[in-house]
């Protein structure tokens, strides 16, 4: 959990440290597998054979079954489910994992916008890493917390032939819950300043 | 079983600007809640635990990026034929798809061009909500065949 208040946080600190960070390098655990691409399919009713018969995929464009554009490839680049958990034995080393370890006066995340780019088709038995830096930060506010965070994060994902497959540039927003911006709203009242 | 031809081509000739792709609708009830999890395999609390939901500042829980991105890549995907191809996929998360809602996955042609031998078209995609209206606004890029042999192969 985050606990730095608005007036303790140095946004252009924050920028100096962390644009342009590498900030994972994750390799897939598992190849690319079927099972996990027909749950992915039938979660949005897709019943699209090319995704979900192998005989059928096999007459097709691509030879074998392909990862829809749908699915997000970080399934097949990462460690586990998202976020790490213990649960999962993925247990993360900080308690940023929603800010990707950047500080932020809030700890509670909400992903704003996705920006996808599909180069190269991901097909079963492929194993996938991926690479995240951070982009860019800085604060806009919002209706739950005028000091939220904005963090712009650009991922490439990378087969075994170490070919960029695809690109994905997400924006998540950092912001503090009601009873974080209560309470820092407390220590303001006791020191006479404005958070 | 679904009588969609999910198999067919689709050739860049036919595709004209304005065209509707009507896409599909889904109910949000407690079955669709958890596959949403299931399937993107996306465990952050937000997304089925009203209690931390509430706690965030939310009115509930609300649909995860995954399946946001499987409704609008399947609109894609169902339209662009067996050799078509999403070359980009972007929208913006702006309202909530949350439990009870019925919400239609959509999109509309907005323009086509040649460009490097590649035959392209751009589409507008949406999220609509009973509830909320559009949710999630977005674009995207297909390529898809073309009839005259040549140009626009992949």
């Amino acid at each position: 959990m985050n606990n730095i208040h608005p007036d303790d946080y140095d946004i252009d600190a924050v920028r100096t440290e962390w644009i342009g960070k590498l900030i994972s390098q994750a390799h897939g655990r598992y190849p690319v597998e079927y099972d996990p691409i027909r749950r992915h399919c039938h979660m949005v009713g897709d019943l699209n054979p090319a995704f979900l018969d192998p005989e059928v995929a096999r007459s097709g464009p691509h030879g074998t079954v392909i990862v829809p554009p749908s699915m997000l490839l970080t399934y097949f680049a990462g460690q586990g489910p998202w976020p790490p958990t213990a649960a999962a034995g993925t247990d993360p080393e900080n308690s940023g994992v929603f800010s990707f370890g950047v500080p932020t006066p809030g700890d509670r995340g909400i992903n704003m916008e996705v920006a996808w780019e599909f180069i190269e088709p991901v097909r079963v038995g492929d194993h996938l890493r991926l690479e995240l830096r951070i982009a860019d930060v800085f604060q806009k506010p919002i209706s739950l917390d005028p000091h939220a965070v904005w963090i712009i994060t650009e991922t490439s994902f990378f087969n075994q032939a170490d070919k960029v497959v695809a690109k994905w540039r997400n924006t998540m927003l950092l912001h503090r819950s009601p009873e974080q911006v209560s309470r820092d709203a407390a220590r303001d009242a006791g020191t006479g300043e404005g958070a | 079983m679904s009588s969609f031809d999910y198999l067919a081509e689709r050739y860049w000739d036919d595709v004209a600007e304005g065209d509707e792709v009507p896409g599909f609708r889904k109910t949000l009830d407690a079955t669709e809640m958890v596959l949403q999890v299931s399937g993107s395999q996306d465990w952050n609390l937000v997304h089925h635990d009203t209690d931390f939901a509430r706690d965030s500042g939310m009115q509930d829980i609300f649909y995860n990026t995954g399946w946001t991105t499987g409704m609008l890549g399947r609109v894609l995907t169902d339209w662009a034929g067996r050799s078509g191809w999403v070359e980009k996929l972007s929208f913006q998360m702006r309202g909530m798809n949350t439990g009870g809602a019925s919400v239609r996955a959509h999109a509309r042609v907005s323009g086509k061009r040649m460009e490097d031998g590649r035959a392209l078209v751009d589409l507008d995609i949406f999220l609509e909500s009973d509830l909320a209206g559009v949710t999630t606004p977005g674009k995207a890029t297909v390529r898809l065949p073309v009839r005259q042999a040549g140009a626009g192969e992949r």
